[in-house]
Parts: C-alpha cells; sequence; structure tokens
C-alpha cells in the first residue's frame, strides 16, 4: 500500500486513536480522541491498490468537517459577524435573545449561530448524496446521534431533515446557564450565571466554571450545588466565617453571654 | 365481599348540614345502602386513620369518640371555644385547639382518650394548615414530634408527661413531615432566607443518629412545600411551589418536583417531560412506585419507579388527579376541579386502558379500602347544587348513585388493604377486556355517559367562522363539498337579470327582424 500521511504535532494529549479504511471511497479515517473529549478527524487520502481491507468500526463518533493539520496548535474563529451592522429587526432579535438568555454580549449568541450554521451546512451537504452512499449513512448518524445526545432534538426525530429545522434557541436551552435556571437551583438567569461563575454548580461529580457548558441529556439529572459550596453542604463562605468571628469576638470580649450565630 | 369472614365490611359516612350518618358499605343488597348508624347531629365527623375511632364535634364545644366497629360512644369532652381537633393514628390520643388569648394560656392540649385525661398541653398562637396537627404521630404512634420555633421535639409517646425526650435544633425550620410507617425519619424544610437557598432535609428519628442530614436538596424559587412520604419510608416526593413564576410562563406560579431516598440513591429533580406545574403526585400502596400529573393542559401522567425512571407513560388528557388502587394494579386518572370530569382507568402492571367514564362536578374521590369500588362526592361548600355520591367499579361502570340536597363530606371508613382480599375477577378480566368494550358493563349501568372512545383520541374542535363568512363561496365549497346548492340570487340581482334577458330578446328580436327586412 503506497499512501502519503501528512502528520502534525497535536497539542492535547491523545488516549485513543481508531483507523477506518473506507474501501469504497479510498478514504482513511483516523480518528484521535483526546482526554479533553474533543475529536479531531483527519481525512486523508490513502492510495489503495489491489488489496483488501477489513472495515473496522469507531467507537467515537465522527465530526465531518476536516481539518488541515499544520504543524502547531489548531486555530480557527468560532463566530461570524453579521453583514449588516444596523439592521433593525436583527438588532432587537439578538437583543432579546440575550436578554433571554443571560448572555454576556453578542459574540456569545453569534458562536451559537455559527455552530448551527455549520452543523445544517453538514446536514444540507449530506441530504445531497444518495440515500445508500456510506459516507451519508456513517456521518449522518454520527451527526444525529450528538444532536440526540445533547437534547437538541427529540426521541423520535432521528432523520436528517430533523437537523435543519434546529434553531438557535434550541441550542441556548441546552446552556448549563439556562439548565441551573430552569431546574430552580438560582433565582434568575443571572444569577445562574454568577453561581456557575463562582463554582457552586457540579454537574456529576465534576464542578463546572463553564456557563456555556453544553449539558447531554443524561448529564442534565445531574446538575446540584457541588459538596465545598455553602449551598450544598459545606462550610459557610469567606465573608460569613469573618462575620462569625467579629461577632464571636464581640461577644466574648463583651459582657460575656454568648451570641448564638447559625 | 361476604364470602370471607375475615374481611371486614366497608363502610361510608356521609355528612349532611343535619348531621352524619354511616352506611354499611357495598355491595349493596338491593341497591339502596343499609344504614348503620344513624343521623346524628355534628358539625365535624372524622375516623382516625385505621378506622378504629371516629371523632365527632358537636355545638362547637363538645367531642365524641365512638368506636369504629360498634358505633358506640367511648368518651365524651366538653372544651369550650373549640376551633380544631384531630385523631393520632391508632385512635389514642385526641388534640385539640382552643382560642387563647395569652401565652399563658395553654390551648393546645393533647387528651388521652381511654381515660379521659389531659396527658399534655402546650401553647400555640395560631392554627394553619402546615403547622396542625402541632404533635405528629407515625402510623403505629411510636414516635411523636412536634414543631418548636426552630427546633423539633420529640415525645415518647407512651409517656406524654415526661415532655419532650429529645430535640433536634434546626435553625429558621417552617415544616416538618415524619415518615409514617415506619416512623423512623423525619423531614423538615427550611425556607429560603437572605441568600441561601431553600432546604429540605432528612434526618432519622434517631436522637443518636441525628447529627448530619441523612439527604439534603436545596433550590431556590420556592414559597410552600407539600412532602409526601411512601408506605416504607423510604422515599420522599417534595413538591415545592412557587407564587411567581419567574420563567414568566404562568400567572399562578410554578411547582417543580423532587424527590429525596434515604439511602441516598437520588437527590435531584424528577424528569418531567413537559412543561407547567405539577398537578398531583401520588405513592403507590406498595411505595414502590409513583404517579406524577405534570404539564400545562392537556397534562401529561407517567408512572416512575422508586429510582426516579420514568416506567409507564399513561398518555395526555384533561387530567389532574391520579388515585391509586389499594390492592395494586390499578391506577385512576381523572380531571376534577375546574376539568370536565373525564376518569380513566388503566392496569399499569399489563399496560392497558381498562375503561372511561365521566363524574361531572366532583370535589372528592377515593378507592374503597378493599380496592373494588371508586366513590366521587360531590360536596357542599365548593358546590352547593347536584351534591351526591357516585360510586364506580373498578373499571369505570357506574354501581350506585345517590343524590342529597346538601352533602358536606363523603368518606370510606379506612382499613388496612391486606386484611381484604385480592380482587379475582380483576386478575381474569384484563386479559378478555378490549378497549372500548363496554357493551357488556352499559347493560347493568345505570350511567349514560360512558364514553365508547378511550380518551386519548381528543375531538378535533370546529373551525370558528365569524358570521359575515358563513357565505363565503370557499366556505360553502368545504362544507358541501364542491357540489354547490341552487345559488340564491337576491332580490335586486333577479330583477337585473330579467332586465338583461329581456334585452337579449328584444335585440335578438330586432336584429331577426331587422335581417328579415333587408
Amino acid at each position: 500500500m503506497q499512501s502519503r500521511i501528512r502528520c502534525g504535532l497535536l497539542d492535547r494529549s491523545i488516549f485513543r486513536v481508531s483507523i477506518i479504511i473506507d474501501k469504497g471511497n479510498e478514504l482513511c479515517y483516523i480518528v484521535i480522541s483526546s482526554a479533553a473529549a474533543a475529536l479531531d478527524l483527519l481525512r486523508l487520502e490513502a492510495k489503495l491498490a489491489n488489496e483488501t481491507w477489513c472495515m473496522s468500526a469507531s467507537t467515537a463518533t465522527v465530526r465531518s468537517s476536516s481539518i488541515d493539520l499544520r504543524l502547531g496548535c489548531i486555530h480557527g474563529k468560532t463566530f461570524k459577524k453579521p453583514r449588516r451592522p444596523y439592521e433593525k429587526e436583527r438588532l432587537d432579535a439578538e437583543l432579546k435573545l440575550v436578554g433571554e438568555y443571560g448572555l454576556r454580549c453578542k459574540r456569545e449568541l453569534w458562536r451559537v449561530q455559527y455552530a448551527l450554521s455549520r452543523i445544517r451546512n453538514a446536514a444540507r451537504e449530506l441530504l445531497t448524496l444518495d440515500e445508500k452512499n456510506p459516507r451519508r449513512i456513517f456521518e449522518g448518524e454520527a451527526l444525529l446521534r450528538r444532536m440526540n445526545r445533547y437534547g437538541l432534538l427529540g426521541e423520535g426525530q432521528n432523520k436528517l431533515d430533523y437537523v435543519l429545522a434546529l434553531t438557535v434557541e434550541n441550542f441556548l436551552e441546552r446552556r448549563l446557564q439556562t439548565l441551573v435556571f430552569k431546574s430552580g437551583m438560582a433565582k434568575s438567569i443571572h444569577h445562574a450565571r454568577v453561581l456557575i461563575r463562582q463554582r457552586h454548580i457540579r454537574v456529576g461529580r465534576q464542578v463546572v466554571n463553564i456557563p456555556s457548558f453544553m449539558v447531554r441529556v443524561d448529564s442534565a439529572k445531574h446538575i446540584d450545588f457541588s459538596l465545598t459550596s455553602p449551598f450544598g453542604g459545606g462550610r459557610p463562605g469567606r465573608v460569613k466565617r469573618k462575620n462569625q468571628k467579629a461577632a464571636a469576638k464581640k461577644a466574648a470580649g463583651g459582657d460575656g453571654d454568648e451570641d448564638d450565630e447559625e | 365481599m361476604t364470602s370471607i369472614v375475615q374481611s371486614p365490611n366497608l363502610e361510608i359516612l356521609a355528612r349532611e348540614p343535619e348531621g352524619f350518618s354511616i352506611w354499611k358499605g357495598p355491595p349493596f343488597n338491593n341497591g339502596q345502602p343499609a344504614i348503620k348508624l344513624e343521623r346524628v347531629s355534628c358539625t365535624v365527623a372524622r375516623f382516625s386513620d385505621n378506622g378504629s375511632r371516629l371523632m365527632v364535634t358537636k355545638n362547637n364545644s363538645v367531642i365524641s369518640v365512638y368506636d369504629g366497629y360498634s358505633s358506640n360512644e367511648i368518651r365524651s369532652f366538653e372544651i369550650p371555644s373549640l376551633l380544631g381537633a384531630a385523631l393520632s393514628p391508632c385512635g389514642t390520643y385526641l388534640q385539640t385547639f382552643q382560642k387563647s388569648t395569652n401565652p399563658q394560656d395553654k390551648n393546645v392540649v393533647l387528651w388521652e382518650i381511654h381515660s379521659g385525661a389531659s396527658v399534655y398541653q402546650h401553647f400555640q398562637k395560631n392554627m394553619t394548615k402546615a403547622t396542625w396537627p402541632s404533635i405528629q404521630f407515625s402510623s403505629d404512634e411510636s414516635v411523636a414530634c412536634r414543631l418548636a420555633t426552630n427546633e423539633i421535639q420529640f415525645f415518647d409517646s407512651k409517656d406524654f408527661s415526661k415532655g419532650f425526650i429529645y430535640r433536634l435544633r434546626l435553625p429558621g425550620v417552617a415544616a416538618i413531615e415524619l415518615s409514617k410507617a415506619p416512623g423512623s425519619y423525619i423531614a423538615a424544610f427550611l425556607p429560603e432566607s437572605k441568600g441561601i437557598p431553600a432546604s429540605i432535609q432528612i434526618f432519622s428519628s434517631n436522637k443518636d443518629a441525628q447529627t448530619q442530614p441523612i439527604a439534603r436538596r436545596s433550590f431556590f424559587r420556592c414559597s410552600t412545600v407539600t412532602m409526601h412520604w411512601n408506605k416504607l419510608s423510604s422515599g420522599l416526593l417534595v413538591v415545592a411551589q412557587s407564587d411567581v413564576d419567574k420563567t414568566n410562563q404562568s400567572y399562578y406560579g410554578e411547582s417543580k418536583l423532587n424527590y429525596l431516598t434515604t439511602d441516598g440513591s437520588h437527590e435531584g429533580l424528577v424528569s418531567l417531560r413537559k412543561e407547567g406545574p405539577v398537578h398531583d403526585v401520588q405513592w403507590s400502596y406498595s411505595g414502590l412506585e409513583f404517579a406524577v400529573v405534570y404539564g400545562f393542559m392537556p397534562a401529561k401522567a407517567t408512572i416512575f419507579d422508586k429510582k426516579g425512571n420514568p416506567s409507564l407513560e399513561l398518555g395526555q388528557g384533561p387530567y389532574n388527579t391520579v388515585r391509586f388502587n389499594p390492592k395494586g394494579r390499578v391506577v385512576c386518572l381523572a380531571g376534577f376541579g375546574n376539568l370536565p370530569g373525564d376518569m380513566a382507568f388503566w392496569d399499569y402492571k399489563e399496560k392497558k386502558l381498562l375503561g372511561t367514564t365521566k363524574a361531572e362536578c366532583s370535589v372528592t374521590s377515593e378507592w374503597s379500602p378493599d380496592g373494588r369500588y371508586f366513590m366521587t362526592a360531590t360536596t357542599a361548600p365548593r358546590l352547593q347544587i347536584d351534591n351526591g355520591i357516585k360510586i364506580f367499579h373498578h373499571d369505570g361502570s357506574l354501581y350506585f348513585k345517590k343524590m342529597f340536597n346538601k352533602l358536606h363530606q363523603a368518606d370510606w371508613k379506612p382499613e388496612t388493604p391486606e386484611s381484604f382480599s385480592d380482587i379475582d375477577e380483576l386478575v381474569t378480566a384484563v386479559n378478555t377486556i378490549k378497549i372500548g368494550d363496554n357493551e357488556k358493563k352499559a347493560q347493568g349501568s345505570k350511567s349514560t355517559e360512558t364514553s365508547k372512545i378511550p380518551a386519548s383520541i381528543a375531538q378535533k374542535p370546529a373551525a370558528y367562522r365569524p358570521p359575515h363568512a358563513k357565505n363565503a363561496d370557499s366556505v360553502k365549497a368545504e362544507l358541501f363539498g364542491g357540489i354547490a346548492p341552487a345559488t340564491e340570487i337576491s332580490k335586486n340581482a333577479l330583477r337585473n337579470k330579467k332586465r338583461r334577458e329581456k334585452q337579449k330578446e328584444k335585440k335578438a328580436a330586432e336584429s331577426g327582424s331587422n335581417a328579415s327586412i333587408i
């Protein structure tokens, strides 16, 4: 087999590598999963000459975008600025979403719109392929599995057409900030952002500090206050401890009555 | 059920404005119930939780305690300015609340019924739904506790004269719920204050194990809480309600369902698939599963297992109540209150719909202790007309109906479900029932409203047509399907048409005559 493979250095630690060889299209997929569970895909072209290769399935999901690996770190844009800067309806709609979901700036919204548009492009491109095309089946299944896993599509919606009907609100509803608010653990959407940023919230056992964490469906019932947080049963915070100490000192140094602080 | 000697008889207590009477329960001999106890005038009548004692308040200052089986009066208490009274679960003690003006006057008194003496008294300023009865007992009366300011006091239920034997300090505690059977846990609710979220904590009732809570759950946005223990005291369901909905979806506020287990396997929200308030939540009598009716109307109903995973979806519909059958297997979904009263009976082991029926304007609904009958009652302070009792079989067919001028209360006499045999005919009948096959039942029943369509098929509402659109051609085409009726022409149009035809004839005649001339 003659093959030309381009390599590059990845600055994330690798812990699992799977190789999928697609004989029909003469493609070789190498799936590298890193410890941070971000999956990269290298789509390489391998010249296969008259040999039978077996197809081994991968256990990891596959993102359909191809990344051109250069020497050095992977770095790309995550948002796209709108074409017209001062369009009244767009400004109103964006402001409404920013207020409703407690976003920090328009860029957070544009980031979600960019992610949605890439997913829609992928789905649209897959829909132009033939129904029995192995690439369409493989990548379509992977895309739908990811959408189901993150709760963007419901259980019955397992066709690529439903991916085209996704909206920005579907994505914004799955952020950790909105889920903390909707589950009753915060007084308002802004309070939710503050709680997350101040490390009071955990998902499973992991304290999550990021308000835009996309929560998976099976992690959604494990959102709780973290064990070291004063809301979740840990010791009181710095200010309260300081006040308690000052009050105890004052009471002891006063006329000897004990003030019973909680 | 007179075939088996040991199983007790069912009895129904019906209270009207003049007094209450006890009927011998179903099956009725000739369509009418036999009266067990004639009318006794009273204002309040209630059984104890195990049915052994009946407490009757007469004339606002005399309480009589009757024996539940023989209906003889055991003891009578004279208590001035009485505001409320409650029996303990086994019927041993009676708590009374009197109106009091100064803190020196101990106005909550605990009487022992057997001897008639008062064993404990304390002062309580006012009586609210959350704080009455003051002293809570477990079902076997082994644990007794009371909510005092910032602490929970535990008593020795055999000997109240010692006062409280130990206490649990919880600053800010607002509501407690002792687990009923067995009484080994107590759940406490501490409302939100200053920045600290509201929390539900479960402690053990044992004095030694009370340093740390066994389970806790904190949340914001909650003003009141209702707690439901299950029969084995292994799980607690908490409905947290708030008066203001911060998500701006409902005017009536929001409610969330939390589930805590005493072994720590689940401590969190129950994931409900539809947005909206939690209308009703009930544990089954075995304590292993619970049913929730939730969501904006039409509400969804789901049965969850004790791990909090959904085990059966009962569909959507106009329901806001769920009642489990004491013998297991059957659950009744109903829409009472402001809903039209649809009832659906499901067998949740076989996952089959047994029957649907309607019981309009019902206020209360309860299964009989043996699980064979389901009684709904329309009672007076809520609804002033159409007061009555309806009794249904376990599959929804109407068995008995009686109307009253005014009815205040209709209850079964409580019995333990184990003292009755299993419903054999239910087990065999489920396999032969088809959905919608109501002919056999309709012959024997007096009901004319047994619906033949399962509740899941909702009728499509007819489209609203404004008055001026009734005559539009498109509407007519839709209604008559292309076969247009003879269009009625208005008088003017008819006249113009005639004129035009005449002119045409004249022209034709002229041209004809012209042609003939030329």
